[in-house]
């Protein structure tokens, strides 16, 4: 196999906490090949913006990156410099943040925005600028894009402010983009027309898609393969119909079990019992996951589980994880 | 919006005009006993001077006489020396405009590039220093630095003249007002440095400011992002400096010898010189209307959002 675009090994991010370190991001790896789409999901506060920022190398205070590499197109991100640096963020990776909304300047108009960006990253002329701001604003579905240039961000609707978000990602011609959760902040009917334009767009493009979502149908729909996160840690990961269909880790399982189905789509906030660890809390020893786990075992709360790989593509991290379809392997079996 | 607030300006000048007439009829003191230098004339002649300057007639019809001069630009003529009101104003208004804005802008070329850094580089030395520099400007009053700034750069070094208004457009004019703008400017600074500061701060832990960064684009165009919005408690401040900087300008004026408005209202209040204090108020009163609606013009263009 050809190097990744994108190869991520041990990246750990730790946020101070009234006075304490607590690691939101926790001995990540990834791989995400040019052009493949990937899907993270996890519960809020897993870490899933923090992986997203850290992939940026462009973690603020109070938070840091600790350990680990990112290798993006051959260059080692942790360690650019602030030049090159400058030129991957968006002109490599572009992140389309969870808030769109909030991620646009409110005191420039659209076109402008825009254009900084397409000039930052290409050489091109004002006009040339201006032209290509007008097409991406047609692209990503703005109606009267010519106008739509002038209008500042708080003239626009929730939905507009996304689409623009999504033009400014794209304007920079980026290789892989990142979409934080991009349905979470507008409303139902929205959230679909973004699914399907990001869809097409990155289609149309072949980028490579880190797409990030609490929400494992919309995820399992876009994407070729799935990372399960669970407090900043990968507890799963495989191809999507591989891990939607057959889960082995146990969280995996209850995120499915309680993920919305089509009729309640209008509600994809349904919850698991219990609580992810809180950073305010004392580290948990051994799985994350062990205080609400139904499958748990002494050993999960004494140490922490290994990444398993018994077949290609799919890999987990449990001591008892489930059944593998056609297989009867006990969950006892595999712990030590 | 600019449109009614300028319909608005009307009847606030008016009204302001009316408090400052009253005003200054309530005060002790008979304005013909200034006319006459408060030696004994015969009743005819102190009779002449009331009908002369309006004072017999009923105070509705001296505001209205007054007023319609007004408007036409004739304030009436100072009881004191018997110039027009108009032609004292002519001759102090324009250098203390001089002082005031040639002040701010100077203010403002100190403390733009000195509120972003400390905002960069918040809570390092570079900030602290800053910080503490704009205190002691704090902490020195106009009148102090003043002096101070005659005896050094005046007496000491000989480098500049210690008073008056200068000639001209060239080196002798701008060797006359270097000090009154220093002293004025620095004076804005701290407040201004600190102002700009807190809202840089405030602004670069926006969401919009990590998303500028992770675009890719460089420090100063992120800075540039923050900026205006920065900029907008700034120049909330630069309104009420205006007020207290017509004060700085009274101080500037006594110790500089600038024969500016400042020196020209102190004389007339003193000498009951009615007409040029009233008319000094009113033109005081007009720029400070004038002033908060500039600033909400500015603001407004800096940042769309901002709306009262
Ligand atoms: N600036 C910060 N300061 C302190 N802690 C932070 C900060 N940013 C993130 N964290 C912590 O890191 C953890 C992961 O946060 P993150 O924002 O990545 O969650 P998320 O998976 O994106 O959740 P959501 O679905 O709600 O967006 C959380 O526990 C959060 O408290
Ligand atoms: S390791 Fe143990 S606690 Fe963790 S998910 Fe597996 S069974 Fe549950
Ligand atoms: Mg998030």
């Amino acid at each position: 196999m050809s190097d990744p675009l994108l190869n991520v090994e041990g990246l750990t991010t730790v946020y101070r906490v009234g006075g304490r370190e607590f690691a939101a991001l926790n001995d990540v790896s990834l791989t995400c090949q040019a052009g493949e789409r990937l899907g993270v999901v996890g519960e809020s506060g897993s870490g899933k913006s923090v992986l997203a920022l850290s992939l940026l190398n462009i973690i603020r205070a109070p938070g840091r990156i600790t350990a680990g590499r990112v290798v993006f197109a051959d260059q080692d991100i942790l360690h650019l410099r602030r030049r090159e640096l400058r030129r991957v963020r968006g002109g490599g990776m572009s992140l389309i943040f969870q808030d769109a909304a909030a991620s646009l300047t409110p005191v420039y108009p659209v076109g402008v925005q825009l254009g900084e960006i397409i000039r930052t990253h290409l050489s091109v002329t004002r006009a040339e600028a201006a032209r290509q701001s007008v097409q991406l604003l047609g692209q990503v579905g703005i109606p009267e894009p010519e106008r739509r240039l002038r209008a500042f961000p708080s003239e626009l609707s929730g939905g507009m402010k996304q689409r623009v978000a999504i033009a400014m990602a794209l304007a920079s011609e980026p290789s892989l983009l990142i979409a934080d959760d991009p349905t979470s902040a507008v409303d139902v009917t929205i959230q679909a027309q973004i699914l399907e334009l990001l869809r097409h767009l990155v289609d149309e493009r072949q980028l490579a898609l880190i797409y990030i979502s609490h929400d494992f149908r919309v995820v399992s729909t876009i994407c070729e393969r799935l990372l399960i996160l669970y407090a900043g840690g990968i507890v799963e990961q495989g191809d999507a119909p591989s891990v939607f269909n057959a889960p082995r880790h146990p969280y995996t399982d209850a995120l499915l079990a309680c993920s919305p189905s089509v009729e309640e789509y209008r509600f994809p906030f349904a919850t698991l019992p219990g609580n992810p660890p809180n950073p305010r809390d004392d580290p948990i020893v051994g799985c994350q996951f062990h205080p609400r786990c139904p499958r748990a075992l002494d050993v999960c709360a004494r140490e922490t589980p290994h990444e398993e790989s018994p077949t290609a593509g799919h890999s987990y991290r449990c001591w008892s994880p489930l059944d593998a379809p056609g297989r009867g392997s006990s969950a006892a079996a595999s712990a030590p | 919006m600019i449109a009614q607030r300028l319909i608005a300006f009307i009847p606030i000048i008016i009204a302001v005009s009316i408090l400052i007439f009253l005003a200054l009829r309530v005060v002790p003191g008979d304005p013909v006993t200034v006319l006459t230098a408060g030696s004994p004339v015969p009743a005819e002649v102190k009779e002449q001077l009331r009908r002369e300057f309006d004072l017999d007639k009923p105070l509705t019809v001296q505001f209205w006489n007054w007023a319609k001069n007004a408007v036409q630009g004739d304030f009436g003529i100072s009881l004191k020396t018997r110039e027009p009101v108009t032609e004292l104003l002519g001759e102090t208004l324009p250098i203390t405009l001089t002082i005031l804005i040639g002040g701010l802008i100077l203010s403002m070329l100190i403390s733009v590039p000195l509120g972003v850094i400390a905002a960069l580089r918040q809570g390092r030395l570079s900030d602290q220093l800053i910080i503490g520099a704009t205190l002691v400007t704090l902490s020195v009053p106009v009148f102090t630095a003043g002096i101070l700034a005659i005896i050094v750069f005046s007496f000491w070094l000989g480098w500049l003249p210690p008073f008056g208004r200068g000639e001209g457009f060239g080196w002798d004019r701008v060797s006359h007002l270097l000090m009154p703008w220093c002293v004025l400017g620095l004076a804005m600074t701290a407040a201004q440095t600190n102002t700009l500061r807190a809202g840089m701060i405030d602004v670069l832990n926006r969401e919009y400011i990590l998303a500028a960064e992770a675009r890719g684009l460089s420090p100063i165009a992120v800075i540039r992002h923050g900026f205006r919005t920065a900029m907008v408690p700034v120049v909330n401040i630069l309104g009420v400096q205006f007020g207290y900087m017509i004060v700085g300008t009274v101080l500037v004026d006594f110790v500089f010898g600038m024969g500016g408005i400042g020196q020209l209202l102190v004389d007339a209040v003193n000498q009951r010189d009615y007409p040029v204090v009233q008319a000094i108020l009113v033109c005081i009163a007009v720029a400070f209307t004038a002033t908060t609606l500039l600033v909400d013009i500015v603001a407004s263009r800096l940042d769309p959002r901002y709306a009262d």
